[in-house]
């Protein structure tokens, strides 16, 4: 995937399925993170969350863009979330571009309309962004559904080298 | 009718967010020098994300489609953005993209006397 992001090589269309293949198997990092405010007040596992509690960073995306932000439609569970991240990055119609992040890593960001995964808060596209090289390597980074759609991938000062290996459809 | 309840619902979803991460910014930057790399790159990604909303935000409210309880949360939220643009700065976060000091850039009938 490195050498598809920095252009030395161009993925066949079976090379990018099996690299999607283990994208979409990869997940998020398993090292608890700080929650932060969007999460403070929410009732999760039992326990009503402040800003300082640590939790899993699937658990905080779930709850800062689901529960909170609404994105996803109303009711979704964690493993349903996940499904349909894990439902993007395998769709044929979905793009994927690779680009270099803040000078120290390499990204591979997943792009599709969002569809029926649109919730009452969410927008027109779903975004799952993998660390490919650098911090984050091997993982989802963040998924959510951004505001500017594709063009959060060009409004970005520091991100450089945009290149989409599929564009989406 | 529907329209106007599911932009009022999207308002009040951005308003809320945005201000919550907003008012955790000071305890954020108390913290950052000691997080991993990663999560500090994903705050990055996430407040980047939050200024791209709080420009859809800003053309709500200057739409006039905000009620007035809404506008007087928008603007509140500016007034805590702009005494966080130094922790902002120092964090190397995006910084807010509209105008902060909101009663400036609007006509003049319609700033308060």
């Amino acid at each position: 995937m490195l050498e598809a992001a920095t252009g030395a090589r161009t993925l066949t269309p079976d090379e990018l399925r099996q690299a999607l293949d283990q994208v979409a198997r990869a997940g998020f990092s398993p090292r608890p993170v700080l929650v932060g405010g969007r999460v403070e007040g929410k009732v999760w596992q039992g326990r009503v969350r402040g800003r300082t509690d640590y939790l899993l960073p699937a658990e905080v995306h779930y709850l800062r863009h689901v529960v909170d932000g609404q994105e996803w439609p109303p009711r979704m569970s964690l493993d349903e979330y996940l499904q349909s991240l894990r439902e993007v990055i395998l769709d044929p119609l979905s793009g994927v571009a690779t680009s270099r992040w803040s000078r120290h890593s390499w990204h591979l960001t997943v792009m599709r309309r969002s569809g029926r995964l649109r919730g009452p808060g969410g927008h027109e596209w779903v975004m799952v962004e993998y660390g490919i090289e650098g911090v984050g390597a091997g993982y989802w980074i963040t998924a959510f559904q951004p505001q500017n759609g594709i063009n959060y991938l060009t409004a970005d000062s520091r991100r450089e080298q945009v290149r989409w290996l599929r564009r989406p459809t | 009718m529907a329209q106007t309840t599911d932009m009022n619902t999207r308002t009040a979803i951005r308003l809320r967010e945005i201000t919550a991460e907003v008012e955790w910014l000071p305890e954020l930057a108390a913290r950052w020098e000691e997080m991993p790399d990663l999560e500090r790159d994903t705050w990055y990604l996430e407040w980047h994300e939050l200024m791209a909303r709080l420009e859809g935000l800003d053309q709500v409210y200057r739409a006039g489609t905000m009620t007035a309880e809404q506008g007087a949360q928008y603007r509140a939220l500016l007034g805590k953005l702009k005494e966080t643009l130094p922790i902002l700065c120092r964090l190397r976060l995006t910084l807010p993209r509209v105008v902060l000091d909101v009663w400036r850039s609007l006509p003049r009938d319609v700033a308060p006397e």
